[in-house]
């Protein structure tokens, strides 16, 4: 038992004792306590219940999953959310350095999101598709495209305002009338004002293949404008288009009907031509975002591997004669366009109908609609002598994408266009009408 | 990351590269504290889920608070500091949500009663060590939130007094008596096991 003077003794030095285990003492208090351990051992058996209480703290446990890469990831996508959040307020009077940097946003590329697949043009005839309540949203319809419309107006032309144009420079026209009857149309030729955007400054198509920094993109970048969020205007619909096309890679040898020519040797405009563009309708003022990240889910889930996701951009002129060698996409007036590039086995091709299946359920899931599907694919652009003499694209922030040989590795590199602009198929009358 | 002390080698560079708007580098200094501020979320608030959010929360604020960062004190400090307030909304809003520390304390009890009967039943037995741990991190769960951070801070970062004080804002006295506290309520919580063991 012990004395009541050595209680005291614990009761004031206990704190001490606490301290003393974690080695923060001045030397007078240590002698002082280590003297009193040594006849107490109550004192002796605290220290042992310390080291107990330390031992069990110091188990290391870790994330079950990379929480930062995650967050990254999402970021960047809101990133692109907030930038077109704030393309489609009306008129707000943002500074214009940030307007500019919120046009790369938008064009930059799905940079984001996803990735995707590929095409298998023999087997996909260009088809259409059309049904689902285009006219039940109208007058939402509408608005969303004014706001669209005034967005393009501010931003320019997806490729060029950000470099080439001031905004008050650029004027579109929403459409006088309602949306149209969707009519297929011959794929545009290489070079021809495949987005309706403008001539692409008058610039010929692309001897090279080069993305690199712009100051928009930079801009993006600056701390000051690094904002976090997503769409907070009231629920509107909005048509979403997207497209696919093969950049470059070993489409050919899923397409042995077309034979490849040694690089040097082969044009773009020589290029086979095929069409597919899907625009599904979301009842979201952010459907577009939707639709690329529920493919971008998607085909996360099939596996497929994406090329650097997030470092690609598509701004800069020489991104900008990538997009002309995209299609125009069916059903829409106006729209912004991005890309992303991915990469995929040959063999994964055929899961772009699976992609594209997925897609439309969800936007039906959605009461959304699929109301045209085309097909574009540049299945022989990795012959191009501009593309394929390219070993890489050296993207914002100096990081290379699509280094890879694909051709020879077998993979398919896809660049993944999705534009947005206001719907100009919607017909007056008939089953899509009625819904 | 085996020592807590270990510090990024390149971080000026990022965190100057972080706040002049690259992401990349920005995500290049959350990842490699990642592991380290998880498990510390993970002991500030007991499981791997609300660790998650946590630790994603941190990123969140140090992501938008970058530009403000001023380099006082570490980068993962700096991070440290933010978790900590987190935690304590995370705290307080499970406190009005959900389980309550009298919730945990009852469980506690019946703990300590289990114990002592096993005891009873099983003098000589001794926990084996997984169950202490298990008891322990119920038993920091149920502490004061004040006192939990800051023996936290001094069993899973291993800070010095004066560095848990400058983290938290309190004297170094105060970190003196938190951390005996916290210790003499976790040793209350433990006793019951390990007295027949020794």
């Amino acid at each position: 038992m012990m004395a009541d003077h050595e209680h005291n003794a614990c009761d004031e030095l206990a704190e001490l004792v606490s301290a003393y285990f974690d080695r923060q003492l001045e030397p007078e208090d240590i002698r002082r306590v280590e003297e009193h351990l040594a006849g107490c051992p109550e004192c002796q058996r605290k220290l042992e219940h310390y080291e107990a209480i330390r031992e069990a703290m110091s188990r290391k446990v870790s994330p079950p999953v990379d929480i930062a890469d995650g967050l990254m990831a999402q970021v960047e996508r809101d990133q692109l959310l907030s930038g077109l959040d704030a393309l489609a307020a009306p008129a707000p009077s943002r500074p214009m350095r940030f307007v500019k940097a919120l046009a790369a946003a938008a064009i930059l590329v799905l940079i984001v999101s996803a990735s995707v697949l590929l095409i298998q043009s023999g087997a996909w005839s260009p088809s259409f598709h059309r049904g689902g309540p285009i006219a039940a949203q109208e007058g939402e319809q509408e608005s969303e495209a004014r706001k669209l419309a005034v967005v393009e107006e501010r931003v320019g032309p997806p490729m060029a305002a950000v470099e080439d144009k001031k905004d008050s420079e650029v004027h579109w026209a929403l459409p006088a009338d309602g949306p149209s009857e969707p009519v297929p149309r011959a794929p545009l030729a290489m070079g021809e004002d495949v987005d309706g955007n403008g001539p692409l400054d008058g610039e010929p198509i692309p001897s090279e293949l080069e993305v690199q920094d712009t100051e928009g993109v930079t801009e993006l970048m600056r701390k000051d404008e690094l904002r976090l969020g997503s769409f907070a205007g009231a629920p509107t619909t909005q048509e979403v288009t997207i497209g696919i096309a093969t950049v470059w890679g070993a489409v050919a040898a899923t397409q042995p009907a077309t034979p490849v020519a040694e690089p040097q040797d082969v044009s773009p405009a020589e290029l086979p031509v095929a069409d597919r563009v899907i625009s599904v309708r979301v009842p979201d003022t952010a459907s577009w975002m939707y639709a690329r990240d529920h493919l971008a889910s998607t085909l996360d889930g099939l596996g497929l591997e994406r090329v650097a996701p997030g470092e690609m951009t598509t701004s800069g002129p020489a991104a900008r004669q990538v997009y002309a060698l995209l299609p125009r996409p069916e059903g829409l007036e106006r729209r912004h366009r991005t890309a992303l590039l991915v990469s995929l086995a040959p063999e994964r091709l055929t899961d772009l109908e699976q992609v594209m299946d997925q897609l439309r359920s969800a936007g039906a899931g959605r009461e959304a609609i699929v109301s045209a599907v085309s097909t574009t694919t540049y299945a022989g652009i990795a012959a191009a002598p501009s593309v394929s003499s390219r070993p890489a694209l050296t993207t914002t922030r100096g990081v290379e994408v699509a280094a890879s040989q694909p051709s020879d590795e077998g993979q398919v590199v896809v660049l993944l266009e999705v534009a947005v602009g206001s719907p100009t198929t919607a017909p007056a009358s008939g089953p899509a009408a009625e819904e | 990351m085996s020592d807590p002390r270990d510090v990024q080698p390149n971080e000026a560079e990022l965190i100057a590269a972080a706040q002049a708007g690259q992401l990349s580098a920005f995500g290049s200094l959350i990842g490699f504290y990642q592991d380290r501020l998880y498990n510390l979320g993970y002991r500030l608030c007991g499981s791997h889920d609300d660790a998650a959010e946590l630790t994603q929360e941190t990123f969140l604020r140090a992501l938008k608070g970058i530009g403000q960062f001023q380099r006082r004190s570490r980068f993962y400090t700096w991070m440290v500091r933010i978790m900590i307030n987190l935690s304590r909304d995370m705290h307080d809003r499970a406190r009005r949500e959900t389980r309550h520390v009298a919730a945990q304390a009852h469980d506690l009890l019946k703990h300590s009663q289990a114990a002592q009967m096993a005891r009873a039943q099983n003098p000589g037995a001794r926990l084996e060590n997984r169950e202490t741990a298990e008891i322990i991190q119920q038993g920091i769960e149920a502490l004061d939130p004040h006192l939990r951070e800051t023996l936290v801070l001094r069993e899973v970062e291993q800070m010095s007094y004066r560095d848990i004080a400058e983290t938290l804002k309190i004297s170094e006295g105060t970190v003196k008596s938190r951390v005996f506290r916290a210790r003499e309520a976790l040793r209350s919580v433990l006793a019951p096991y390990v007295e027949e063991g020794r």
